[in-house]
């Protein structure tokens, strides 16, 4: 256990003198009888026992020497001792132990030992071995899991006390000095320490006590989730960004793991307290992005954080607007260490599951379109950023999901106002920037992949029969090419846009007859409107201008007034605005 | 008649020697139970001292109570064993017993 013993000397004279007595009269003890033989061989075997230990006790109450036990002194700066170094503090005398050690478990007195050293001894001297460590892992965590054992440790060494801020100082020195990497030793204590306060209401208070990274090492080890462990890790970044009183920070190097590395890491293991970090740490965009040497802890934060399935639209907003607003309006002036990722880059991952509100819901946002539509481009000049852009158009699709563009068999307008809308200012993004190669290709391919399905799956009962069965084959065909084709090269491409115009026809066709068919519903057009569309005709055409004209053709023919036909309009060119975006319209 | 006689004396005595034997066997159980032995763990625990040898000793100490406990119970066995026999071989008219032999 140790290598050392102690004892009471007054009461090892009364051991000793009691096993004299014990041996004496087990050494009387006989019988004759033969049914006591083995009865009386245990005696012997036990007055052997009794009578072996005597020599020992005599020599201890001579504080003498014998083989492998000699007199000691213990001092405070062995941790593992802590309960020994109380006991010779009480008059115990301390001899070393040869015995190999037995496990023994922890007392309240050996809890209030160790409380005792922690609490005033050297702790720098205390935590100087990876076999202490591992010890004090060990005490803690058992400490931590018994109120008796906590309470007896508490009454030497609270848990408001600032000595535990200390401790982690100390424990943060040996990690940041571990030279081959493995830190796991000190980790493990820190999770004993984070074991022991976590269900203390002080442990919040010991952060502005210590060093920001060993409060981030404290706050990943006490259990906290959600708001609390958010609003902690960003009060945490926040006093490590702003710095120190004086000096720097024990991690302020520009090398190796940081404050913002851990508290990003783990946060972003917790939507919830992602999100919560990101509401407190938005008002400061730079140290979000700038403080973490890893970016890629950035980018899982962001990701978890403004994950569009489980965020509000008007949460996500409060934090996406002012870090696109920094993003966009930043000065040069910013370090210009060469990043794995850029900025505009990370930006990209919260914005790419909220592209809706950079186009028809930006007024959600309280930005004007036109400044949403010129912040977005400003993003994606990056070249790092557009290309993510296009990669990350998976993630946009939870939130189209979400928007029903039909609603119990009826088309949803203002969905589809808010598609149409969005379809058109990122055609003008993409355009703007000249990004009209196979990713923008493969891009607009997807989406308009994205919304045919949505309106196919949803295609009226009431629409003639021979359309479907004409149309359906076409919107499926193409599928397997997608996701084979490289992105570049000019028969890739066209093979591309034939893809897409075929969906795009049909998509559209869907749409304008499902319009029409509401809108007949409703009066406002003559019943048997929709069986003049020319389906099978559109099925025959081989390009969207001429499905566009065909589908014109059929809205200006209808007999409504010029509000119905401009609804009409408003679902084509929904749909009919992405391939006029990559120059589809070869009529001009 | 005077057989019979002879014979129900031996048994007597014989019955009479494996009360003796129990008797004694049920003295030295007691003997044991009483012993200081049995009390020396109490002693060496950590009120005396701490640390691997006495961790050992205390181990050996609850052991040889352990044993002498034991050996009492073992004792109070043989002892009932041997009233068991003395008592059947007195009660049962002792000719039984005493024809066997």
């Amino acid at each position: 256990m140790s290598g050392f013993m102690g004892y009471c000397p007054e009461a090892v004279r009364s051991l000793r003198i009691a096993m004299q007595a014990a041996a004496a009269e087990l050494r009387e003890l006989t019988c004759s009888d033969p049914d006591a033989a083995v009865a009386v061989r245990s005696v012997r075997s036990a007055h052997a026992v009794v009578d072996g230990w005597v020599p020992l006790l005599a020599q201890l109450e001579r504080c003498g020497v014998m083989d492998g036990y000699v007199p000691a002194v213990i001092d405070a700066s062995d941790l593992r001792l802590a309960s020994l170094f109380a006991l010779q503090n009480g008059g115990w005398r301390m001899m070393t132990d040869p015995v190999a050690s037995l496990h023994r478990p922890m007392t309240a007195d050996d809890a209030r030992a160790l409380g005792d050293l922690l609490a005033s001894g050297d702790i720098r001297a205390l935590l100087d071995s990876d076999a202490e460590l591992s010890w004090l892992s060990g005490q803690l965590q058992t400490v931590a899991h018994d109120d008796l054992l906590l309470a007896a440790l508490e009454e030497r060494l609270p848990r408001s006390s600032t000595r535990w801020a200390g401790m982690c100082d100390e424990l943060t020195v040996i990690r940041l000095a571990a030279t081959d990497g493995n830190t796991s030793v000190v980790d493990d204590v820190f999770t004993g320490i984070g074991a022991v306060l976590r269900a203390s209401s002080d442990a919040g208070r010991l952060f502005p006590e210590m060093e920001p990274y060993s409060a981030a090492l404290l706050l990943t080890s006490l259990g906290w989730q959600g708001a609390p462990l958010g609003s902690a890790a960003a009060s945490i970044l926040q006093r490590w960004w702003d710095g120190p009183t004086s000096g720097e920070w024990i991690d302020d190097a520009p090398w190796g793991e940081q404050t913002a590395d851990l508290l990003f890491r783990h946060v972003a293991s917790d939507r919830a307290a992602a999100t919560e970090f990101l509401l407190h740490a938005s008002a400061y965009p730079p140290m979000i992005f700038t403080s973490a040497a890893d970016r890629s802890t950035v980018d899982a934060l962001l990701a978890a954080g403004l994950d569009s399935s489980q965020v509000a639209a008007d949460v996500a907003g409060r934090i996406i607007v002012p870090i696109v607003e920094w993003v966009t309006d930043r000065a040069d002036s910013l370090p210009t260490v060469v990043p794995e990722i850029s900025i505009e880059a990370l930006a990209v991952t919260m914005i790419s599951p909220w592209l809706m509100h950079f186009g028809a819901l930006a007024n959600e946002w309280g930005w004007e379109p036109d400044e949403a539509d010129a912040r977005l481009r400003t993003v994606i000049e990056d070249g790092a950023a557009n290309a993510r852009l296009v990669a990350g158009l998976e993630r946009w699709a939870g939130e189209l999901a979400s928007l029903p563009l039909f609603v119990d068999g009826v088309v949803n307008d203002e969905a589809l106002d808010d598609l149409a809308e969005t379809f058109w200012r990122l055609t003008n993004a993409f355009e703007h920037e000249e990004i009209a190669d196979g990713d923008a290709a493969r891009f607009f391919v997807d989406l308009a992949v994205m919304v045919a399905d949505e309106l196919i799956g949803h295609l009226p009962g009431k629409l003639p029969q021979a359309g479907a069965d004409v149309m359906m084959p076409r919107v499926v065909d193409g599928l397997e090419a997608l996701g084979i084709l490289p992105p570049d090269g000019e028969t890739v491409r066209e093979r591309e846009h034939d893809v897409m115009e075929t969906r795009m026809v049909g998509a559209a066709t869907v749409l304008v007859a499902a319009l029409t068919i509401q809108l007949t519903a409703r009066g406002a057009l003559p019943e048997g409107t929709v069986s003049r569309l020319d389906v099978a005709g559109i099925a025959r055409d081989h390009s969207a201008v001429a499905a566009r004209d065909r589908l014109l053709a059929f809205i200006e023919g209808v007999d409504a007034d010029a509000a119905t036909r401009r609804h009409l309009r408003t679902g084509l060119n929904a749909i009919l605005n992405v391939p006029y975006a990559l120059d589809l319209d070869e009529e001009g | 008649m005077h057989l019979i006689s002879s014979v129900g004396d031996d048994a007597a005595a014989d019955a009479a020697e494996l009360r003796a034997r129990a008797a004694r066997l049920r003295s030295l159980s007691r003997r044991l139970r009483a012993t200081r032995a049995m009390q020396l763990f109490r002693r060496a625990g950590a009120d005396t001292w701490v640390g691997a040898t006495p961790s050992r000793c205390l181990d050996e100490l609850e052991h040889v109570r352990r044993t002498i406990a034991t050996a009492a119970d073992e004792l109070d066995a043989a002892a009932r064993r041997l009233e068991s026999q003395a008592m059947s071989g007195s009660s049962g008219g002792g000719s039984g017993v005493a024809i066997a032999r």
